[in-house]
């Protein structure tokens, strides 16, 4: 039953719900119009039997007269109005039938007869002495007996009355509970999916590509929920491979720069061996070891420049550990410093005192860094300065970097678009669009952010923010962690 | 004597490189003066006269393409030779626009070095 609920559509819920609400609606009113029949049917009654009353009324009356006056008239009267309450009674028979039973009807008509033969007696003169009170006493037996029923009657009436009020009341909290529960249930079919869609939604404009979990429902909500975790897959997919190709792109970047810088130590090497065979003998023993030992040297650099390029090009585990922000630092700006003395760059780089460590993919932060140097490079083509800081945010929950550069700025009109993916301008050039997206990308997955302000012409400045992993502060002090 | 001695200049931030080609050169008979700092370097041209100068393009604070133009203001006559770690076409047509004597790409054989200066002297046919 509730697998079927989930599977109809919300327009179908809401008519169940609308419809049932009706059912109810037309249920009440239905008891109520019943309430109301049977109050009229027995109104009628009630005023039917007023003539039984009038007619027992008459009869006491002509009584009164008869025992008053003792004349032949009133006699007769007396006998015409017991007549005609016998009458009265035989027309209202089956409605008294019906109202009080057979026995009543019986029981009254048996006082009547009784009624009247006492009257006759009297009128003969074959009554006993106190015949005139037996006669009152009768009538007003018969009298009492015809308006009880009237008056119980009533009572009925009101107490259905009083019934039918409540029914009326019920119904309307009834209805009213009903709404509210409407409400609730609609709110919980409807709204609250869609605030859990409308989070979502947030959370992947910012960049964090999760799934919405949670919604069972297979209605139009549960259909959206698939096709945004569908759209969301296949964006972090997406987000994945514009990642790898950042890191395709800035290892091109580096991959030059490495060539020239390996150009270097390879040219020492081949100069000191051509030397050394062309001037072996004119060599004194000391100068043979000492071109030999530099030879080892060059070798000693080459292998650090191929391990610093290995080190980056090194595809490692998506995992995230504690690490120094700083050191970091240092060693992103190694990767780029060919790139910075040919392009006539002073780096300066300040680090923050003790910072507390920061939970990362640190090959991911360092991408993050390089791209963001390499960038700060091509930003200044007639040299500058590139200044590298790191510290505490100013409510102290994140570290931040700030990199500035002494170059050619962003133009206001183009900085909103800068993190855009693919989106890259011909003068910077060179590049292939895809770095500040990639570390966008990267940054907003790590629960940071990353923020850029320029002056055209007086050079931009870069601030990368990453949450303090606190937790694992704490573990470092506690454990020593000598990598803290 | 020394007068007579051709004079070469050999500008390079790689301390061997000057140290080799020093040694090689001297030997063929010229009088060497190196530079591991393009700003000396630059000083020297200003208020001296090589017949040669051998230079790297890409260095600190000076550059190859600089010493290269400052060298042919002040002594039309001076060759240039380029050394560079990382060769591309575009360097190479501005060094010969710029009247660069020759140009060489990193790891240099010496020998060729050596002619390349013969040649600049006027010691050897020119290829």
């Amino acid at each position: 039953m509730y697998q079927r609920i989930l599977a109809t559509s919300i327009t179908t819920k809401l008519l169940l719900a609308m419809a049932a609400g009706l059912v109810f609606v037309i249920l009440m009113s239905l008891l109520y119009y019943a309430n109301l029949v049977t109050i009229r049917s027995r109104l009628a009654l009630v005023e039917s039997m007023d003539d039984l009353g009038v007619a027992v009324g008459e009869m006491r009356r002509a009584e009164k007269n008869l025992l008053l006056y003792h004349d032949r008239t009133s006699a007769d009267e007396l006998s015409a109005q017991i007549e005609h309450t016998r009458e009265a009674i035989r027309d209202k028979a089956a409605e008294l039938i019906k109202l009080e039973g057979a026995g009543y009807v019986e029981a009254l008509e048996h006082d009547v007869s009784l009624y009247a033969e006492l009257a006759r007696s009297l009128v003969t003169g074959e009554a006993a002495a106190d015949g005139a009170d037996r006669l009152r006493e009768r009538g007003q037996a018969v009298e009492r007996y015809s308006r009880g029923i009237v008056h119980a009657e009533r009572e009925r009436i009101d107490r259905m009355i009083v019934a039918s009020h409540r029914t009326l009341l019920f119904s309307l909290v009834a209805v009213l509970g009903f709404g509210a529960a409407a409400v609730l249930v609609v709110s919980r079919l409807v709204v609250v999916p869609l605030r859990r869609i409308e989070r979502a939604t947030r959370e992947v404009s910012e960049g964090r590509f999760r799934p919405i979990r949670g919604i069972r429902s297979r209605d139009e909500i549960g259909r959206l929920a698939i096709a945004f975790n569908h759209m969301a897959e296949r964006i972090q997919r997406h987000q994945d491979e514009l990642v790898r190709a950042g890191r395709l792109a800035s290892l091109g970047t580096l991959t030059s720069g490495v060539a020239h810088e390996l150009n270097n130590p390879l040219n020492n090497i081949s100069m000191i061996a051509q030397t050394f065979v062309e001037h072996y003998h004119a060599l004194t023993e000391d100068e043979r070891v000492e071109y030999m030992n530099e030879v080892d040297r060059q070798c000693e650099r080459s292998r650090e420049i191929v391990d610093n390029l290995l080190d980056f090009s090194r595809v490692r585990g998506s995992e995230r550990t504690r690490g120094d922000i700083s050191r970091l630092l240092e060693r992103s700006l190694k990767l780029v410093r060919n790139q910075l003395d040919l392009g006539n760059i002073t780096a300066v780089l300040q680090t923050g005192d003790e910072l507390p460590p920061v939970l990362m993919n640190q090959h991911q932060i360092e991408q993050v860094m390089v791209n963001t140097f390499t960038n700060a490079v091509k930003a200044m083509p007639r040299g500058g300065t590139l200044r590298v800081t790191s510290g505490r945010s100013a409510d102290g929950t994140c570290i931040t970097v700030t990199v500035t550069d002494t170059g050619v700025g962003i133009p206001p009109e183009i900085l909103p678009r800068i993190f855009d993916p693919f989106f890259t301008t011909s003068e910077v050039g060179g590049g292939t669009g895809l770095g500040l997206s990639v570390s966008y990308g990267i940054i907003k997955d790590h629960g940071g952010s990353i923020d850029v302000t320029s002056e055209p012409g007086k050079g931009s400045t870069f601030v990368i923010s990453l949450p303090i992993d606190e937790g694992g502060a704490s573990g470092d002090r506690k454990t020593q962690d000598p990598g803290g | 004597m020394e007068t007579e001695r051709p004079r070469i200049l050999v500008v390079d931030d790689e301390k061997i490189v000057c140290d080799m080609s020093s040694r090689c050169l001297e030997e063929e008979g010229y009088d060497v003066t190196t530079f591991t700092d393009s700003k000396l370097a630059q000083a020297a041209l200003e208020n001296e006269h090589f017949d040669v100068v051998i230079t790297d393009l890409k260095m600190k604070d000076v550059d190859g393409m600089e010493l290269l133009e400052l060298t042919k203001r002040r002594h039309p006559l001076t060759k240039v030779i380029i050394l560079t770690a990382f060769g591309s076409l575009e360097t190479a047509t501005e060094a010969i626009h710029r009247e660069a004597f020759d140009y060489f790409t990193k790891p240099v054989r010496i020998r060729d070095l050596k002619a390349s200066v013969r040649r600049a002297l006027g010691r050897e046919p020119t290829k």
